[in-house]
């Protein structure tokens, strides 16, 4: 994984999208985990491979919160989600030579 | 129904307060649950069986994706594919190996690839697979070519694999035969299906020869008519027009009978199948192949009641 690597939903994973929020189920889970508030909003965001600190300024710019507070949430949510395989790592085509 | 309930709720359409707010999202989210758990068995399955498999999913998942505007709008609660009669075999050994446990045994032997409707699957997770060879228990059900449906399919991407479905006008063939001769009075759902299935006006004359070769006319107008009637759906399409206008043959009323209204019973549909069936040899097979349990268990009283 290189510096360019950035972040995308896991084609595998089902998932439908609810009035109050997203409900997901990851490749390696076995329960579908219901994604509200700020979660939901991070999930819609990676529908497109984003990188983790456009991910955070755009929450940054949503909420009141810090950017270091958002920072920290939106870390803990997507080692969460992969590690049930929810999002991997891709390469940024946009940053390729 | 939870996903258009909670959906009318949002919209304004239907008044409730909170805690029944609360209530209608969370019976939704649990419909959804479900409705993912059983897109994880099919592609299960799908990624399971070889690729020269012919076999289709029918209603639930195609239907949610792929014909009505939300997915989250279409419950299921099980498993439903079309597996073409060379493939029944196989397909149930896979769903065995996987832990099923079919719920009914196979009336005689032979019997799934020549007469049978299907077979369901209880899995180890909770999901059911039902592996149907048709679309319809009795004599429409008989009368239908499967492998015609089967040579038709579209491609429904689901988790990053591409799963066969039955094109348009098989699924709207399908929703009409499960809205017609299905519960009686019919449940809201598949009268649903019928609507979002339905062919375009472009392409109704090739979707009624197809009606027309199953001899389903009757279970087509059935459905159109009760759907129209029951969902106040009225639209200004060829189908309801000819819907309208079509007069049952006696067969069509004979048939219907054994489905619907007070003589309708699974004994019936068994007897009237044997109209649907060509030739002597196979109607003899059939009536050999439903009366076998029966006689099997009547020697089995027969042999343990001589002294």
């Amino acid at each position: 994984v290189t510096d360019s690597a950035v972040w995308v939903r896991t084609p595998a994973t089902l998932e439908r999208s609810l009035s109050d929020g997203f409900l997901v189920l990851p490749p390696d889970s076995a329960d579908p985990l219901f994604l509200d508030d700020t979660a939901a909003q991070i999930w819609d965001v990676l529908h497109e491979p984003v990188d983790e600190a456009d991910v955070v300024a755009l929450m940054a710019s949503r909420f009141d919160g810090g950017r270091h507070d958002v920072a920290g949430d939106v870390a803990s949510f997507v080692e969460q989600m992969a590690a049930v395989g929810a999002i991997h790592l891709v390469e940024d085509s946009a940053a390729a030579p | 129904m939870e996903g258009l309930l909670a959906t009318a709720v949002l919209e304004g359409f239907i008044e409730a307060d909170d805690d029944e707010r609360r209530a209608i999202a969370a019976a939704h989210r649990s419909a959804m649950a479900t409705c993912l758990a059983i897109e994880r068995r099919l592609l299960t399955v799908e990624a399971s069986l070889p690729p020269s498999t012919s076999w289709a999913v029918v209603k639930g998942p195609a239907i949610a994706h792929l014909d009505e505007l939300d997915p989250a709008l279409r419950s299921f609660g099980d498993l439903d594919v079309l597996v073409s009669a060379s493939a029944l075999g196989a397909v149930h050994r896979l769903l065995t190996i996987a832990g099923g446990r079919r719920r009914y045994a196979e009336p005689a032997r032979g019997f799934d690839r020549r007469f049978g409707k299907g077979a369901a699957f209880p899995m180890p997770d909770g999901t059911e697979v039902d592996v149907h060879r048709t679309l319809a228990l009795g004599p429409w059900g008989l009368a239908l070519d499967p492998d015609e449906l089967l040579a038709r399919t579209a491609q429904l991407p689901l988790g990053g694999r591409s799963v066969p479905v039955l094109d348009r006008s098989g699924r709207f063939l399908h929703a009409c035969y499960h809205a017609a001769l299905g519960d009686d009075p019919p449940r809201l759902v598949p009268l649903r299906d019928v609507a979002l299935t339905l062919p375009s006006a472009q392409t109704w004359g090739s979707v009624l020869d197809r009606v027309t070769s199953a001899r389903a006319e009757a279970v087509v107008a059935r459905a159109l008519l009760t759907a129209s009637c029951t969902l106040r759906w009225s639209p200004d399409h060829p189908a309801l027009h000819w819907a309208r206008s079509f007069v049952p043959s006696r067969r069509d009323r004979r048939w219907m009978a054994s489905y619907v209204g007070p003589r309708a019973s699974s004994r019936a549909r068994t007897v009237r199948g044997i109209e649907a069936l060509s030739g002597p040899r196979e109607r003899l097979a059939y009536a050999a192949a439903v009366t076998a349990p029966t006689i099997r268990r009547h020697a089995f009283w027969w042999r343990t009641a001589r002294p």
